[in-house]
């Protein structure tokens, strides 16, 4: 079954706004999302990402680093999940119910698009 | 890795005691900078949490990513850098959490800053709630809060007030102010003045955590902080029989007294034998002793009202406002038949303090009621919904009024 990736996006403080209480009930209904879903033998993976790195570029032979991802983009990705599902309907469903679409943006993508599928 | 590991309001708790540590540490003046540590922790543990499951021990982990992050700022701030090694070397929250919360207490509990912005400070700071949350408890605008919170957070920041607990001389005083905070913020949670939830059992629960704190150091547990909290369990034994199914406000005589928590009840009535030790006698200690008498009787017939109105006149004494007597022209009342009980709340209907208070007219309606005068009752009940009240209460005095009506068709 294929794989799809959903990127968790979300604008930088869009949960830092959160009140201690508040941020943990959110806390508990992310947990029990993946509870279920792992419950349902669909959960692949899933992990956190930190809210800056560095980006690279080679610009004439020149090897660059600058902190990023994008200081001044105003959403960044905060996690990722991999679910298996039937096809890209079916993940969009699943990522459907996500409590992190209160706070952002979730992007899926097909993980391992080789080109000549449909 | 489900939610197993997350105890309630842990992130809250632990926010008000992160908060502590760090501003002990960074100084009062940099409340915004630990706060700021503690609502960016919160957010990583949002971030992570979710995929890796909670940590083992997440407290822990919550300290040491607020910590990590104060550096990080700290670092970018060269005034403070001479805080960084003390920072780095903290220990636990946990360990020195209590301790910490109890000095930051005091601190947002200072006589000079008015008493609105005490407790929202103190609910801002060492109960972890934020602004919208308070300003619902509070029944104000969030506006309103976050102003508050500014000003007083400026005048910490300009008082240069240590966080160490004071002396011991200057100790006291103190205490009666952390002491006169949470008594407020239990009786907004207890009786809601208005709004529409009758009790906001959530506050009365962090007056008693708060309170809890001073008995734990040696230095603040006085006989009067724990007759307070004694008060306070007393009371809150009865929060699940106080409203009904529907949301309605039940009285004393009419609770179900087997929902009555007895644990509270049984830790309250310790607390307050361990209260009366030595010859301090508070206004605390007498209302403790009021709830006691309340919680010693199996039936509302069982009350002892002679004791209780012996008590009120200790109150009164103590603590002469219109209130107390209102109350004690109650249990005179109760103790002595409604006339004696009417005749004094007629006097007190001229006091100026009481002309908008609700619970006068509707105590004048339930004893000319008792009285079988029920015209004259409504008339009182009619009063008392002209005034402010919450919609429970409302319900609860067109419930009397219907009664009035209805005694009146039988008889």
């Amino acid at each position: 079954m294929p794989s799809y990736v959903g990127f968790l996006r979300n604008t930088t403080d869009a949960l830092a706004h959160l009140s201690p209480d508040e941020a943990q009930r959110t806390l508990e209904r992310y947990l029990a999302w993946s509870a279920d879903r792992e419950r349902a033998g669909q959960l692949v993976a899933s992990d956190g990402l930190s809210r800056s790195g560095r980006v690279l570029r080679l610009a004439d032979g020149t090897l660059s680093s600058t902190d990023g991802p994008h200081t001044e983009a105003t959403e960044i990705v905060g996690g990722y999940i991999v679910l298996t599902a039937d096809d890209l309907d079916q993940a969009e469903k699943m990522f459907g119910t996500h409590p992190h679409l209160a706070f952002g943006p979730i992007e899926i993508r097909k993980v391992g698009e080789n080109g000549c599928e449909d | 890795m489900r939610a197993a590991g997350v105890v309630e309001h842990l992130f809250r708790h632990s926010s008000g005691q992160i908060v502590a540590t760090l501003v002990r540490t960074l100084g009062p003046d940099r409340l915004d900078l630990a706060e700021e540590s503690v609502a960016d922790a919160l957010e990583q543990a949002l971030r992570t949490w979710p995929h890796a499951g909670v940590p083992a021990n997440p407290r822990g982990w919550l300290f040491r990513a607020a910590r990590n992050r104060a550096i990080d700022l700290l670092r970018r701030e060269r005034a403070l850098r001479a805080r960084l090694p003390a920072l780095a070397e903290l220990g636990c929250a946990e360990q020195q959490g209590g301790d910490a919360e109890l000095a930051l207490m005091l601190l947002c509990c200072h006589p000079e800053l008015p008493p609105a912005s005490q407790v929202a400070l103190t609910l801002k700071t060492v109960g972890g709630l934020g602004v919208d949350e308070i300003a619902a408890a509070l029944l104000t605008r969030p506006a309103t809060v976050a102003q508050r919170l500014t000003r007083a957070r400026r005048w910490l920041r300009e008082s240069g007030n240590a966080i160490e607990l004071p002396p011991s001389a200057a100790l006291e005083p103190r205490v009666d102010s952390v002491l006169a905070v949470l008594y407020l913020l239990f009786n907004e949670g207890y009786d809601a003045t208005s709004g529409e939830a009758a009790v906001r059992g959530e506050l009365c629960g962090e007056s008693i955590r708060l309170g809890r704190l001073l008995l734990a150091d040696r230095r603040t547990d006085l006989p009067r902080a724990r007759a307070l909290v004694a008060l306070m369990l007393l009371q809150a034994s009865r929060l699940p029989a106080r409203v009904d199914a529907g949301g309605d406000i039940v009285l004393l005589d009419e609770q179900d007294r087997t929902r009555w928590d007895r644990a509270m009840i049984a830790e309250g009535t310790r607390l307050f034998g361990a209260s009366c030790t030595g010859p301090e006698l508070s206004a605390y200690h007498v209302e403790a002793a009021i709830a006691l008498c309340h919680a010693a009787a199996d039936a509302p017939g069982d009350t002892d009202w002679p004791r209780v109105l012996g008590l009120y006149d200790q109150l009164v004494a103590l603590r002469p406002a219109p209130v107390t007597r209102l109350n004690r022209a109650i249990a005179l009342g109760m103790a002595y038949g409604p006339a004696e009980g009417i005749a004094e709340l007629e006097r007190l209907e001229g006091d100026k303090r009481l002309a908008a208070y609700g619970p006068l007219p509707a105590a004048l309606g339930a004893l000319w009621l008792r009285a079988g005068e029920r015209e004259r009752a409504a008339a009182y009940y009619r009063r008392a919904l002209d005034l402010p009240g919450s919609e429970p209460r409302k319900r609860f005095l067109r419930r009397r009024l219907a009664d009035c009506a209805e005694r009146d068709r039988t008889s």
